[in-house]
């Protein structure tokens, strides 16, 4: 890249020089990088079950197969299953820090609120996962979450668009498998990387 | 997307001055973000190793009542069990997240102080309700 990497957006993400503060670990206690990390994991054991997960009346038995038959199946599941809790902890563990170490104060209010967007579609995606396991459990879910939209004026449609027709039995539809894997994951995906492209415009180092 | 130093905001006096402070070498913190994330993978691996996630109950199995919700939700489930689904469903989590949204406004309005106790009240609230709601389902 030579000198002009240093103009780069790679250059300015990794400038080859930081400042000796960013080093203290009370700094970030490394929760953003942590957050990132649980993205990173949940994106690539994501992409291993999309090859056999099957979203609707075959979501149970595919995730069954995917749990018992497949070599590493269940451990893979395991994977994105915990990655996912450890996503949502260091998420709102990383805004503790953040308010504690007042760090939204202005220059980087729009990644404050970046931020808090971030939280709520990561929340969101538990959620979304949580349907997609394709148990009664999440058929209850799904019902509780539908009931929610449909006490809004127009409620019904917004439920159809974003939860499908689930049964109480089954909260897997295809409706929900497209939120959960392409919408909501690419948004996260997007707004993370403007939410590291700001830290580092507010003066900060990166994400970890 | 090419950012050179003069397209920069006017950066404030904190920043302008942490840009004087001692530099040193990206590897060191490369170094220590390795530590951590081979720790955090650890962590993780050994949650994996530990903790089988199970399925949930069949569809085709008998119908059992369930109401029952993600951890996640469970402030929300816990609120609904008592309260309207307006207010426990939209109200109370749409205002709380304005409060995080309008947090910055909240420390210029109130004061720093005031704004990290009104969001730790409001985290206490959730948590714990969160809490609630989990050992209430594990009974």
């Amino acid at each position: 890249m030579g000198k002009q990497g240093n103009n780069s957006f790679t250059g300015h993400i990794r400038p080859r020089q930081i400042r000796a503060g960013a080093l203290r670990l009370r700094a970030t206690f490394c929760l953003g990088g942590f957050s990132f990390l649980a993205f990173i994991v949940l994106t690539i054991t994501g992409v291993l079950l999309l090859f056999y997960y099957q979203p609707g009346d075959r979501a149970f038995a595919s995730l069954s197969e995917i749990n018992s038959v497949l070599p590493y199946g269940g451990f893979v599941r395991s994977l994105h299953f915990w990655a996912g809790q450890m996503m949502v902890i260091s998420v709102f563990l990383h805004m503790v820090r953040v308010v504690w170490s007042r760090a939204y104060r202005p220059l980087r209010e729009l990644n404050w609120i970046t931020g808090v967007v971030l939280f709520g579609l990561t929340v969101i995606l538990d959620y979304s996962g949580y349907l997609l396991r394709g148990g009664q459990e999440s058929g209850a879910a799904a019902t509780v979450g539908q009931a929610l939209f449909t006490s809004l004026p127009e409620g019904q449609a917004l439920a159809t668009v974003f939860f499908g027709q689930p049964s109480p039995l089954n909260g897997s539809t295809l409706n929900m498998f497209v939120w959960h894997v392409f919408i909501l994951a690419g948004a996260v995906g997007f707004l993370q990387m403007f939410h590291f492209w700001r830290i580092r415009r507010g003066g900060g180092v990166r994400p970890l | 997307m090419d950012l050179i130093e003069s397209d920069r905001p006017q950066v404030p006096a904190e920043v302008e001055q942490s840009g004087r402070q001692e530099k040193v070498p990206l590897i060191e913190l490369q170094v220590r973000e390795y530590i951590g994330t081979f720790l955090w993978l650890g962590l993780l691996f050994a949650l994996t190793a530990s903790f089988k996630v199970p399925l949930d109950s069949s569809p085709k199995a008998a119908a059992v009542s369930i109401s029952k919700a993600p951890w996640v939700f469970g402030a929300i489930q816990w609120l609904l069990q008592r309260w309207p689904a307006w207010l426990s469903g939209w109200v109370l989590p749409l205002l709380s997240m304005a409060v995080l949204f309008t947090l910055p406004w909240w420390g210029r309005k109130v004061g720093k102080t005031w704004a990290w106790i009104i969001f730790l009240i409001l985290s206490l609230v959730w948590v714990g309700l969160t809490f609630l709601y989990w050992s209430e389902s594990i009974n």
